[in-house]
C-alpha cells in the first residue's frame, strides 16, 4: 500500500508540471491561430474596403448626377449605424459614422450612401474588433468553464463510470445484448461528437465525446474476449485482432482532427479502460498494442507532448495491474504472471526509449518535451521494476547494467548529433550506476531511485541549459527529502522521543546518502554553475534542499549513534558546519549548525542524566560532557570568526552551552562539598581565558560561575557546623574547601580593578560586576565564620574580618572596602549585642570571652581607622550619612567597641565594680582622645566620666549596703577624676590647638 | 610573571583543598537548611529586644500554660496503668528542675503515644514527652538531658516569646490570649535556640548529678537514625515501625543535625572537665509492643 502511495505521488508530480506546461503550450498555440484568425479578418475587411473604394472613386467620373437618386431614397431606408446584438452581447458600431452627411467630406457621404446593407456574416465577424477587452475577458472565462472543462469532465467520469460498469457482474442481460448496449452507447458518443464538433461553439465537446466514445469502443471490443458476463468471442486472439482493429481505427479517426489533445484523449481513456479491468495477460498485451500504435502517430506526427502521457499512461496502468494482483493475493509476493510482466515492462521502457532515439526534432520546445519523455521512462520503469523485484540482490547488478546501457545509448552517434540524448542519457546512466551501490546497503530503498532520477533530470538541465528540467530536479530532490523526512524521520523521531530503541545502521546509511546528495544538490550545483541557478525560485529551493539536508544528516546521526554517543556526533557535526561555513562563506550552514548544536546540547543533558554508569573508572558522564564541551567552545570559535548574523551572540551561545555542560558535570560528579570550589576554580580559569583573549562572554560566564559557586556553599558547605576550636574549625572539608573560593573572589575583583585603572574596561558594567565581586569574597569569609564556627565564637571572626577589611581599605584605598568595613563593623556589634550578651549566663560557653575578644579586636582597629584617614585628602561631605560614615570611618570604629564595653561592663560586674570600670575605661578612652586629637573621642571619655559619677550619687549611694565597697567606689572615682583634670591641665596647649 | 605564579598558587590550593577533601571523604547535608537556620536566627534576634521589653509576666505565662496543658491531656489522656512510668518521669524532671534559674512550678507529662517520638516544653512549666522518644532511650540520664533540653525552652523564655510572638501574628493582647494549640510548641525553635537549649540542658542535667553522656548517647542513635531514614545512607539497626518512622522524621524537621548536637555537648564535655560519670538504666520503661502484636 505504501508503494502505492509513493507511486502516485511521484506519478502527480511527474504529471502535473508536465500537465501545466502542455496546457500552457496548448493555451498559447491556441492565443495564436486566434490572433492569425483576427488578422486575416481584419485583412479581408479592409479587402473589402478597398474594393468599395475603388468602386466609389470609379463612380463619380463617369456618373455625376448620381446624387440626385440618393436623395429620392426615404431617410428611414438609409443603413443606421444602429448597435447591433450578436450572442447577446452589446455591440458597437466599428466605425462612428457622421449623424448626417457634410458637404466637407462628400467621398465618405458617398459611400454611405452607396454602401449596400452589408450580410449579416461579415457585419459579426468584422464588428468583434472594436469590442471592449474587459467584457469580454470575464464572459471568455465562463466560456472556457462551460464549453471546455466542463465537458471533459464530463466525459471522463462517464467513461470511467462505464468502465466500472463493465467490470461488475452486469448480471440481468445476456452478454449479447450487453455488448450491443455498450457498442451503441459508444457509437452514440462518436456520433454526437462527430456532428457536434462542426459546429463551432461545441467543438471541443465533440471531440471529448469522438476521444470518449473511442475509448468505450476499445474497451468493449476488449471486453467482449475478456470480462466475464459479456464475453461473446471466445477467442482471445480473435479478441485482440478486435482490439487492434478498434485502435488503429480510432487513431486514424482522431488523426483527423490534427490535434494531439484529442488523440491523446483517446489513447489516455484507452489506458484508463483497460487499466479498469485487470484480466491478464491480454490486457497487458492490449497495453503493448496501444503504445505501439501510440508510439507510431508519436514518431509521424511529432507530437511529443502525447509521448508524455503515454508513458505515465503506460506505467500506472501496469503498476496499478500489478497493485490488483498483489491485493489479489493478499500481500507482496512473486505471481505467476511474472515473468510476463517483466518482458512487458521492458518492452515498454525499449519502445519509449527507441522513440526518443530515431525522432526527428524540428526546434528546441520539441528537444524539451522529448527530454521530459526521456527520463520519464527509466524512472517510472525503474519504479515499477522495484515493484516486481523480488531478488533484491539483483538489483545492484539490474542498476549497474541499466546505468550501463543508458550510458552507452548516449554515446550513439545519434544522440551526439542531437546533442540533447547525450546529456541526457550519460547523466542519467551515471546517476544509476552511483545510485547502485547506496541503493543495495540501504535496502532497496525507494528513495534512492528516485534521487538518482532528480540527479538525471538537474545534470540534464544543466547540460542542456534548459530550466525546466533542473527545476524538475530541485522539486523531485525536495520531494525525496520531504518524503524521507515524513516516513523516515518521523517514525525515528517519535521512537526517541518515547525513549524506544532506535539504532538502524541501514536507515542511517539511506539518510546519510540522501542527505549528502541533498546538500550536493543545494550547494555544489551553487557552486559550480552559479550562472545558471540564478532565479530567487531556485535559490529558494536550494536553500530549502539544505535545510532537509541538515534534518536527514541529524536523524542519520540519530539512527547510527547510540543515545549517549549522538551528542556528541551531532556536535561534532555541528563543528563541521560551521568549518564548512566559515571556509565557503555559506550561511546556511551556521543557522544549521546553529540548531543541529541546540539538538546536540539538549541530547548530550538529557542523555547524561541517566548515564550513572562507568567505563574503565572514567565516568560515562565525563566520557558525554566533556567531548561536547569541547566541541562546542571550538564551535564558539569557528562562529565567533565567521561571516554570519550576529557572530557575537552566536559565539557566546556556543560558549555558554559548553560551560553550562561542564559545570553541570561538576555538579554531578563530585561530592557536594566540592562543587563550589569546582566552579570557582572553572569560574577563575573562565575568567582569565576571556581577560587574556578578546570574547568578552567567557568573562561574564566567569563571573556567572563564581556567583554560583557562592551560592551553592550555602547549600552544602555552610549546612554542617563544627564545633570547637579554631584549628578544628579550619580542618574541617567543608571549611577547606570553601579557602580557596575566597582567594579567588578576590583575586578576580583584583583583576577587574587593576583593569579598571588603566581605563581599559568600559563604565557601566565595571562597577556593578567589580563590587559584585568584592562583596562575594567578604559574604563568602563572613558566611563561612557565620555557619562554621561555634555560634559563641563568630563573633571574633566577625571582628577579624572588620579589621581585615579595614586594612584594605587602607592599603588598596578602594571605597568599597569603606562601606564593607561599616558594613562588617554593623554586623559584629549587632552580633556580640544580640546574641553574646544573651548568653553571658552560661558560665560553661565562650560567649564572654568571644566578646572580650571581639571587642579587644575591634579596639585595635581604631589606630588603624586613623591611618586610614591620613590617606584622604579630603573627606567628601555629603547628607547621604552612608557615605559620610564611611569616609569618617574612625568615629564608628571608635565608638562602637566603646559603647560595647560599656554594656559589657554593666552586664557581666556588679555593684560599684561595674562604676570603677566604667571610670577606667573612661580613662582609657581619654588617653586614647589625647593620643589621638580627636575631640569627640575627648567627650566621649568626659561623658563616661560624668555617668561614673552620676551613678555613683544616683545609685551607688543608695543602694550599696556594704559601707567599704560604698567608700572604695567613691575613692576610685575621685582618682580618676583628679587624673584626668591633670592630663587636662598637662596638655592644656595641645588641647587648645585642637579643641 | 608574577601574576602566573599567583595564579598558580591560586589553583594548586583548590588542588589540594580538593585532595584534603575527598581524602577526608566528609559527607554533607545537601538543602537550603543553612539559609533558613540564619533566617530564623536572624529573626529572633532581631525581635529581642521589642520581646524583652514587652515580656508576659510569670503568673501571666503559667495561666496560659495551664490551660493550654489541660487542653492537651484531655485530648490526650495519660494510660491508665502507666502511673508509675510517669511517676518516675515527674521525679527525675524534678531533679533537673531544681538548678534552673526561673523558679516555676514545673510539671512533667508521659503521653503514652508510640508515634510521638518527641518532647515539648509549653509556657509557664509543662514539660511532655512522648513514648515513641522514651522508647528510644536506655538510661535515666539519656532522659534527665531530654527533659533538662525542654526544660530550658522554658527557662530560657523561648515558650514565653512563642506566646508573645503568637498574640502580635493574631493581634490578641497579651491577657486576652488564653487558648493556643499546644502544636505550636511542638514544631520546634530556632537552631540557635535549639542548640541554647542543649547546653543549658544538658548542664542542668550534669548539675543534677547525671551524666553528659547520656545527651551523648541520645544523639548517637538519633543521628543513626537520621542517616537511616532521612539521608537513607544506611540500614537501619532495628526495624521501626511505619508510624514511628514518620515521627522521627518530623522530628529531625524540627531540630538541628544531631552529629552538631552531639558536637556541642562534647565540646562542653572537654572545655568545663566534666566528670565521666557511669549512666544508670533506667528504672521504668512503656510496655513491650508484643501485647499490641
Ligand atoms: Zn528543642
Amino acid at each position: 500500500m505504501e508503494y502505492i502511495f509513493i507511486f502516485l505521488l511521484g506519478w502527480v508530480v511527474l504529471c502535473l508540471p508536465a500537465l501545466i506546461y502542455s496546457a500552457v503550450i496548448e493555451g498559447r498555440r491556441r492565443r495564436d491561430v486566434k490572433q492569425l484568425d483576427d488578422q486575416i479578418r481584419s485583412l479581408v475587411n479592409q479587402i473589402d474596403l478597398l474594393e468599395r473604394r475603388t468602386r466609389t472613386t470609379q463612380a463619380p467620373a463617369h456618373n455625376e448626377p448620381a446624387t440626385a437618386p440618393a436623395t429620392s431614397i426615404p431617410p428611414r431606408l438609409r443603413p443606421t449605424p444602429q448597435p447591433v446584438e450578436v450572442a447577446g452581447i452589446p455591440l458597437i458600431p466599428p466605425r462612428p459614422q457622421p449623424a448626417s452627411p457634410t458637404p466637407a467630406s462628400p467621398p465618405i457621404a458617398a459611400e454611405a450612401r452607396v454602401q449596400p446593407p452589408a450580410p449579416p456574416a461579415l457585419r459579426s465577424d468584422t464588428i468583434p474588433a472594436a469590442q471592449p477587452r474587459s467584457a469580454k475577458k470575464s464572459a471568455a472565462l465562463e466560456e472556457t468553464v462551460g464549453t471546455n472543462w466542463l465537458p471533459k469532465l464530463g466525459i471522463t467520469i462517464l467513461v470511467v463510470g462505464v468502465g466500472l460498469f463493465v467490470g461488475s457482474q452486469w448480471s440481468s442481460f445476456t452478454p449479447w445484448l450487453r455488448v450491443l448496449l455498450l457498442y451503441a452507447a459508444a457509437f452514440a458518443g462518436l456520433a454526437g461528437g462527430i456532428f457536434l464538433q462542426r459546429k463551432d461553439q461545441f467543438r471541443v465537446l465533440g471531440r471529448a465525446l469522438i476521444g470518449g466514445g473511442w475509448a468505450v469502443l476499445a474497451l468493449v471490443t476488449y471486453a467482449i474476449g475478456n470480462i466475464p458476463g459479456v464475453v461473446v468471442v471466445q477467442s482471445a486472439t480473435a479478441d485482440l485482432f478486435l482490439l487492434l482493429l478498434a485502435v488503429g481505427v480510432m487513431v486514424w479517426h482522431t488523426l483527423r482532427y490534427e490535434s494531439q489533445l484529442v488523440t491523446g484523449a483517446a489513447f489516455l481513456l484507452g489506458f484508463v479502460a483497460i487499466g479498469l479491468n485487470p484480466e491478464p495477460p491480454y490486457n497487458l498485451i492490449a497495453g503493448v498494442i496501444v503504445v505501439a500504435g501510440l508510439t507510431v502517430i508519436v514518431l509521424r506526427r511529432r507530437w511529443f507532448e502525447l509521448e508524455v502521457f503515454g508513458i505515465l499512461a503506460a506505467y500506472l496502468n501496469h503498476s496499478y495491474w500489478l497493485y490488483s494482483i498483489y491485493e489479489r493475493q493478499g500481500g507482496w509476493s512473486p505471481f505467476p504472471q511474472l515473468n510476463s510482466s517483466l518482458a512487458l515492462v521492458i518492452a515498454y521502457w525499449a519502445l519509449f526509449r527507441i522513440s526518443y532515439l530515431v525522432r526527428k526534432i524540428a526546434d528546441e520546445r520539441q528537444e524539451s518535451v522529448s527530454t521530459i519523455s526521456g527520463l520519464l521512462n527509466p524512472v517510472l520503469f525503474l519504479a515499477v521494476m522495484r515493484y516486481q523485484a523480488f531478488h533484491p540482490e539483483l538489483a545492484f547488478y539490474a542498476l549497474l547494467i541499466m546505468g550501463a546501457v543508458e550510458f552507452s545509448l548516449g554515446q550513439l552517434g545519434v544522440s551526439r548529433q542531437r546533442k540533447a540524448p547525450f546529456y541526457v542519457l550519460s547523466s542519467l546512466g551515471a546517476a544509476l550506476m552511483a545510485a547502485a551501490l547506496p541503493f543495495r546497503f540501504s535496502g532497496s530503498a525507494l528513495e534512492v531511485l528516485w534521487l538518482a532520477g532528480a540527479e538525471a533530470f538537474l545534470l540534464a538541465g544543466v547540460f542542456t541549459r534548459e530550466r525546466l528540467f533542473r527545476g524538475f530536479g530541485l522539486i523531485i530532490s525536495l520531494l525525496v527529502a520531504g518524503y524521507a523526512l515524513v516516513v523516515r524521520v518521523g517514525p525515528l523521531a517519535q521512537q526517541i522521543s518515547e525513549g524506544r530503541s532506535h539504532s538502524d545502521l541501514q536507515l542511517s546509511l539511506l539518510l546519510a546518502v540522501i542527505a549528502i546528495i541533498v546538500y550536493a544538490n543545494a550547494h555544489l550545483t551553487r557552486h559550480l554553475w552559479a550562472e545558471i541557478f540564478d532565479h530567487d525560485e531556485e535559490h529558494l529551493a536550494q536553500s530549502v534542499l539544505s535545510y532537509f539536508g541538515s534534518i536527514l544528516a541529524a536523524a542519520a546521526i540519530f539512527a547510527a549513534v547510540p543515545d549517549k554517543a549522538a551528542g556528541i556526533a551531532l556536535a561534532l557535526l555541528g563543528v563541521l558546519l560551521n568549518f564548512a561555513a566559515r571556509k565557503l562563506a555559506i550561511s546556511e550552514f551556521n543557522v544549521q549548525a546553529h540548531w543541529i548544536s541546540a539538538v546536540a546540547f539538549i541530547q548530550t543533558a538529557v542523555a547524561g542524566s541517566a548515564a550513572d554508569a562507568g567505563w574503565h573508572s572514567v565516568p560515562q558522564r565525563v566520557l558525554m560532557f566533556v567531548p561536547a564541551a569541547a566541541l562546542f567552545y571550538l564551535g564558539s570559535h569557528l562562529v565567533r570568526t565567521s561571516r554570519t548574523w550576529k557572530p557575537d551572540i552566536s559565539a557566546a551561545g556556543y560558549s555558554w552551552a559548553a560551560t553550562v555542560l561542564l559545570g553541570w558535570l561538576a555538579w554531578y560528579q563530585l561530592p557536594p562539598l566540592e562543587v563550589s570550589l569546582a566552579w570557582g576554580v572553572f569560574g577563575l580559569a573562565l575568567f582569565e581565558i576571556g581577560y587574556a583573549q578578546k570574547p568578552e562572554h567567557l568573562r561574564i560566564q566567569g563571573y556567572a560561575a563564581l556567583v554560583a559557586s557562592f551560592v551553592h556553599l550555602f547549600y552544602s558547605n555552610f549546612n554542617t557546623r563544627a564545633f570547637g576550636g579554631w584549628a578544628k574549625v579550619l580542618g574541617t572539608p567543608a571549611v577547606v574547601t570553601v579557602l580557596p573560593l575566597n582567594a579567588i573572589f578576590y583575586w578576580v575583583y583584583a583583576r577587574t580593578v587593576n583593569r579598571g585603572q588603566s581605563g581599559a574596561i568600559q563604565a557601566p558594567a565595571k562597577t556593578t560586576v567589580e563590587f559584585l565581586l568584592a562583596c562575594l569574597g567578604t559574604a563568602a569569609v563572613a558566611s563561612l565564620v557565620r555557619f562554621e564556627v561555634t555560634p559563641e565564637i563568630v563573633v571574633v571572626g566577625y571582628a577579624l574580618l572588620t579589621v581585615a577589611l579595614l586594612a584594605t581599605a587602607w592599603r588598596t584605598r578602594q571605597e568599597i572596602f569603606l562601606y564593607q568595613t561599616l558594613a562588617m563593623l554593623a554586623v559584629t556589634a549587632f552580633r556580640i549585642s544580640m546574641h553574646n550578651f544573651y548568653y553571658l549566663h552560661e558560665q560553661f560557653t565562650s560567649s564572654l570571652t568571644s566578646a572580650v575578644w571581639a571587642i579587644g579586636i575591634l579596639a585595635a582597629g581604631v589606630p588603624l581607622s586613623f591611618k586610614l584617614r591620613g590617606n584622604e585628602q579630603e573627606r567628601p561631605s555629603s547628607t547621604n550619612w552612608g557615605k559620610v560614615l564611611a569616609h569618617h570611618l574612625e568615629q564608628p570604629m571608635f565608638f562602637v567597641p566603646v559603647v560595647l564595653m560599656v554594656v559589657l561592663l554593666w552586664l557581666k560586674l556588679s555593684g560599684g565594680m561595674v562604676t570603677l570600670a566604667w571610670g577606667v575605661e573612661a580613662l582609657v578612652v581619654f588617653l586614647f582622645a589625647l593620643w589621638a586629637k580627636e575631640r569627640s573621642f575627648r567627650w566621649a571619655g568626659l561623658g563616661l566620666l560624668v555617668l561614673c559619677v552620676g551613678k555613683l550619687i544616683f545609685h551607688d549611694a543608695w543602694y550599696f549596703d556594704d559601707v567599704r565597697v560604698r567608700y572604695l567606689t567613691w575613692i576610685g572615682v575621685g582618682a580618676l577624676l583628679l587624673l584626668v583634670s591633670y592630663l587636662y591641665g598637662r596638655n592644656r596647649e595641645a588641647l587648645r590647638e585642637y579643641l | 610573571m608574577k601574576r602566573g605564579i599567583a595564579l598558580l598558587l591560586l589553583f594548586s590550593a583548590a588542588g589540594l583543598a580538593f585532595y584534603y577533601s575527598s581524602r577526608h571523604n566528609a559527607q554533607s547535608s545537601v538543602g537550603p537548611e543553612a539559609i533558613l537556620n540564619v533566617v530564623a536566627d536572624t529573626e529572633r534576634e532581631i525581635s529581642r529586644v521589642p520581646l524583652r521589653l514587652t515580656r508576659l509576666s510569670d503568673q501571666g505565662e503559667i495561666r496560659i500554660g495551664d490551660a493550654m496543658a489541660r487542653a492537651y491531656l484531655n485530648r490526650n489522656p495519660a494510660g491508665a496503668d502507666e502511673d508509675a512510668l510517669a511517676h518516675y518521669i515527674a521525679t527525675v524532671g524534678a531533679t533537673v528542675a531544681g538548678r534552673a534559674r526561673r523558679k516555676l512550678p514545673y510539671r512533667f507529662h508521659y503521653i503514652a503515644d508510640p508515634s510521638l517520638v518527641n518532647a515539648f516544653a509549653l509556657p509557664g512549666g509543662h514539660v511532655f514527652i512522648g513514648e515513641g522518644l522514651l522508647r528510644l532511650m536506655d538510661t535515666e540520664d539519656e532522659l534527665a538531658s531530654v527533659l533538662g533540653h525542654e526544660l530550658e525552652h522554658i527557662d530560657n523564655y523561648h515558650c514565653a516569646e512563642r506566646v508573645q510572638l503568637q498574640a502580635r501574628l493574631r493581634h490578641v493582647p497579651l491577657s486576652g490570649l488564653v487558648q493556643l494549640p499546644a502544636e505550636i510548641f511542638m514544631a520546634g525553635y530556632s537552631k540557635d535556640q535549639e542548640l541554647e537549649a542543649d547546653r543549658d540542658g544538658t548542664a542542668v542535667a550534669v548539675m543534677a548529678g547525671y551524666s553528659p553522656s547520656g545527651a551523648l548517647h541520645l544523639f548517637e542513635k538519633l543521628g543513626k537514625l537520621h542517616r537511616a531514614y532521612v539521608l537513607k545512607a544506611g540500614n537501619p539497626d532495628q526495624e521501626l515501625s511505619q508510624v514511628a518512622i514518620e515521627g522521627i522524621i518530623g522530628y529531625f524537621r524540627s531540630h538541628p543535625l544531631p552529629e552538631e548536637r552531639e558536637q556541642q555537648v562534647r565540646e562542653m564535655i572537654l572545655e568545663n572537665h566534666w566528670p565521666e560519670r557511669k549512666e544508670r538504666a533506667l528504672r521504668f520503661r512503656p510496655k513491650p509492643f508484643e501485647s499490641a502484636r
